[in-house]
C-alpha cells in the first residue's frame, strides 16, 4: 500500500516534467537523446537499473569478501 | 612574479602558527585559538584577494591561468570558510596533538593554493601529507594505525613523483610553477602523476576509502575538503585541457557510485562518493575551455561544502550511536526521530550531491555539462548524468532510507559497545555538543544558499561562467532523472540494503599479492643469504687455515688446535687475513691491468 503511493506520487512527478519539458524547454545546447521528450527520465529508469545490475551483480560478485578477510592468519595485516 | 619569500607569507601561515599554539598553549585558550586561527586566515584570504592587481586584460586561458591567481580566489576563499566551519563542528575535541595537526593540515593546503614557486609547492605539499597522516593516526586505534601506515605509503610515493618532476624542472632553470599541459615532457608527466595521486585518480584512489573511515569524527571533515581539492586545484592550474584526463575523470565518476551502492560502512561509502565527484572535476578540467575550468572550480567549491556537511554529519551519527555500519543503523528503525538536525541536513547535502535543484551541486553540475555539451563529449555527459543517477541512488536514497527514514528491522537493537547513550534510552542528538550542530546546520545552510544564488559562486570562478541553471530543460532534466531513478530503487529496495562485507579496492594490491611477493623475495633472499653464508664461510674457513700455513698442502698434516699459543705453526702465521686481502687485491688489478692493455 505505502508502495503503492509512492510509485503514484513518482509516475505523477515523471508526467509533469516530461509535460513541463514539452511545453516549455528550450534546451541550452542540444544533445542527441534531447530530441526526444522524456529521455531523462529513461536515463535516470535505466541507468538505475544498470547501476543496480553493474554494482549489486557483477561488482558485488567480484569484489565482496568478508569482513576479516584483511585481517587473515592471525590477524596479521601489517602492509 | 612575487619573490620566494612571498610562497611563505601568505594566509595559510596564519593556520599552522595556530596549529602550533594549540599545541603549546593551555585548554582554557585553545578553543579561543581554534576559532580564531580560521577567522584571522579567512579575513587574510580576503585582504590579499582584495589587493590582487587588475591588470585590466581579460585572463586567458593556457599560461595566464596557472600564474595570474585567478584560480587561487575560490579555492583559498572555501579552503579558509571549511577551516572554519570544521573547526566550530570540532570545538569540543581535547585531543590538542589532532587539533593542531588539523590546523596545520589545512594551512598547508591553503598554502599551496598560494605558492607561486615549485620549492613552495612542494615543502606545503609534504607537509600536508605528513599532516593528513597523524590526523588519520589520531583515532589512536590499531586499525588507524595500519591505514595510517598505507595513507603515508601511498602520500610519500606521491610526494617523491612530485619532486622527481619539480627537480627537473629546477635543473631546467624553472623556478615558478607554470602550466604543464601545453608541452608534455618528462618532468610534467611525474608531476602529474604526483598530483594525481592527492586527486585520487585510479589506481592510485584506494587511500581514500581506506584511511578517511578510520581518522576521527572531525579529522574526517578536515581530510574531506582538503587533499583531494589541492590535487584538483593543480591539475587545474597545471594541466588543464588534458584530454587524457577526461578518461580517467569519468571513470572515477562511475566506478565512485558503483562502490559506493554495494558499501556498508557510511564513511568509506561517503569516501567513494570523493572520488566519484572529483572525477567530475578531474572530467571538467580536462574538458578545458572556460565552462570546464570554471565546472571544476565551481564544484569543488560546492563539493566542500556539501560533503563537508555530510561528513559532519555521518560523525554525529557514529558519535551518538556508535555505529559505523548501514545494516547496524538499519537496525536501530530511523534515527531521524531522535536525531532531526543531523537528518535534515543530511538530506539537505545529500540532495546537493545528487545535484537536486536548488541546491549548490546543482548549480556546478550545470557548468560541467554545459561544458561537455559545448565541447562535443556526449558520451561523458551521458555517463557523468548516470553518475548522477547513480550519486541519488547510493547517498540520497540508500543513507536517507536505511539510516534516517527507514522503518528498521527491529526497535528493540542495542547500540554497539562505546556509544554514547544512556542504558536503555535510543541514540539521539542530546548526545551530541551543541557546536557539532551549529557546524551541520552551517553547513547545510550555505548548500541552500549557495544554491539558491548561484551568482555567488559563479563570481568566484576564474572566467565567471554563467551555467544558466534555472532553464526548464536543466531542472526538469534532473527532476525527470531522480524520479526514474526513485521508482527503480523503490522496485528493488530489498536489494538496496548493502551485505555486511568488505569490497575490495586497488589497495588489496599491496595489502595481499604484493605484501606476499615481498615476504617472498625476502624469504629468498634470506634463504640464499644463509646456504651462500654456509658454503662461501665453509670454503674461507678451509682456505684460511691453508693461507695460514701452506705447508699443508705439501704435508696431510693436522692443523694444530688455535689454542695451543705454544705451537710454533700458529705463533709464526706466516700467511693471514691481511695477506690473503692484498693477494686478492693484486690479483684483481693484475686481471684488471691485463684487460685494459688486451
Amino acid at each position: 500500500m505505502r508502495n503503492k503511493k509512492i510509485y503514484i506520487g513518482l509516475c505523477v512527478i515523471m508526467a509533469l516534467t516530461l509535460l513541463a519539458e514539452i511545453l516549455f524547454a528550450e534546451p541550452h545546447f542540444h544533445m542527441p537523446w534531447h530530441e526526444l521528450a522524456g529521455a531523462d527520465i529513461l536515463i535516470g529508469f535505466g541507468g538505475a537499473w544498470l547501476l543496480i545490475l553493474l554494482a549489486k551483480k557483477i561488482m558485488a560478485f567480484a569484489l565482496q569478501r568478508r569482513e576479516d578477510y584483511y585481517e587473515g592468519n592471525g590477524g596479521e595485516d601489517d602492509a | 612574479m612575487r619573490t620566494m619569500l612571498s610562497d611563505f607569507l601568505q594566509p595559510g601561515l596564519i593556520l599552522i602558527i595556530s596549529g602550533l599554539l594549540l599545541l603549546l598553549l593551555p585548554a582554557a585558550l585553545r578553543r579561543a585559538v581554534q576559532i580564531a586561527g580560521p577567522l584571522l586566515t579567512l579575513a587574510a584570504v580576503l585582504l590579499v584577494l582584495g589587493r590582487e592587481p587588475e591588470s585590466g586584460a581579460p585572463v586567458q586561458l593556457g599560461a595566464d591561468l596557472a600564474e595570474s591567481g585567478v584560480l587561487t580566489v575560490i579555492f583559498a576563499l572555501i579552503f579558509a570558510l571549511i577551516a572554519l566551519v570544521a573547526a566550530i563542528y570540532n570545538l569540543h575535541e581535547k585531543n590538542r596533538y589532532e587539533l593542531a595537526v588539523e590546523a596545520v593540515y589545512a594551512g598547508s593546503s591553503i598554502s599551496v593554493v598560494f605558492a607561486e614557486h615549485w620549492i613552495g609547492m612542494l615543502i606545503f605539499w609534504e607537509l600536508m601529507a605528513v599532516a593528513s597522516w597523524l590526523i588519520v593516526v589520531s583515532s589512536r586505534t590499531v586499525a588507524a594505525r595500519r591505514a595510517g601506515f598505507r595513507y603515508l605509503l601511498v602520500h610519500m610515493l606521491g610526494g617523491n613523483l612530485l619532486l622527481a618532476g619539480i627537480v627537473i624542472k629546477l635543473s631546467q632553470g624553472e623556478a615558478a610553477i607554470e602550466m604543464l599541459s601545453v608541452s608534455m615532457d618528462a618532468a610534467s608527466w611525474l608531476i602529474l602523476a604526483g598530483v594525481a595521486v592527492n586527486a585520487a585518480i585510479p589506481p592510485l584512489n584506494a587511500w581514500i576509502a581506506d584511511a578517511y573511515p578510520e581518522s576521527t569524527m572531525g579529522g574526517t571533515v578536515y581530510m574531506g575538503s582538503y587533499t583531494t581539492k589541492v590535487g584538483v586545484f593543480c591539475l587545474i592550474r597545471l594541466f588543464a585541457g588534458t584530454e587524457l584526463l577526461l578518461y580517467f575523470g569519468v571513470f572515477m565518476a562511475v566506478y565512485g557510485v558503483c562502490m559506493a551502492l554495494i558499501e556498508n560502512d557510511l564513511r568509506r561509502l561517503l569516501s567513494y562518493h570523493i572520488v566519484s565527484q572529483v572525477g567530475y572535476m578531474v572530467a571538467a578540467l580536462a574538458m578545458g575551455g572556460e565552462l570546464g575550468v570554471d565546472g571544476a572550480s565551481a564544484h569543488a567549491f560546492n563539493h566542500i561544502l556539501y560533503k563537508g556537511t555530510l561528513l559532519m554529519c555521518a560523525g554525529a551519527v557514529i558519535k551518538a550511536t556508535g555505529l559505523r555500519k548501514i545494516t547496524d543503523l538499519h537496525r536501530l528503525g530511523g534515527l531521524a526521530h531522535v536525531m532531526p538536525v543531523t537528518a535534515v541536513c543530511f538530506l539537505i547535502s545529500s540532495l546537493a550531491i545528487a545535484g537536486f535543484p536548488l541546491l549548490n551541486g546543482f548549480v556546478s553540475k550545470a557548468l560541467i555539462m554545459n561544458a561537455a555539451a559545448g565541447g562535443g563529449y556526449h558520451w561523458a555527459e551521458l555517463l557523468l548524468l548516470l553518475a548522477s543517477v547513480g550519486t541519488f541512488m547510493s547517498v540520497t536514497l540508500k543513507i536517507n532510507y536505511f539510516v534516517f527514514f527507514g522503518r528498521g528491522e527491529s526497535e528493540d537493537a542495542q547500540p554497539a559497545e562505546g556509544a554514547l547513550t544512556g542504558e536503555g534510552v535510543r541514540p539521539g542528538e542530546a548526545s551530541l555538543p551543541l557546536n557539532m550542530k551549529l557546524a551541520m546546520i552551517a553547513g547545510a545552510t550555505a548548500c541552500v544558499v549557495t544554491g539558491l544564488f548561484p551568482g555567488l559562486v559563479y563570481g568566484l570562478t576564474p572566467f565567471g561562467s554563467d551555467g544558466h541553471p534555472f532553464t526548464v530543460d536543466h531542472v526538469t532534466q534532473y527532476i525527470g532523472m531522480f524520479a526514474g531513478a526513485a521508482l527503480v530503487f523503490v522496485m528493488y529496495i530489498r536489494h538496496m540494503e548493502p551485505a555486511a562485507k568488505l569490497t575490495l579496492d586497488t589497495d588489496w594490491l599491496y595489502r595481499k599479492p604484493l605484501k606476499y611477493a615481498f615476504w617472498w623475495l625476502c624469504r629468498t633472499v634470506d634463504g640464499v643469504r644463509l646456504f651462500l653464508g654456509g658454503k662461501i664461510g665453509a670454503f674461507c674457513t678451509r682456505a684460511v687455515e691453508y693461507l695460514h700455513d701452506p705447508r699443508r698442502l705439501l704435508k696431510a698434516k693436522p692443523r694444530p688446535a688455535r689454542d695451543c699459543l705454544e705451537d710454533d705453526d700458529v705463533l709464526q702465521k706466516p700467511v693471514g687475513w691481511l695477506i690473503a686481502l692484498t693477494f686478492a687485491i693484486l690479483l684483481a688489478a693484475t686481471f684488471y691491468v691485463l684487460i685494459r692493455l688486451g
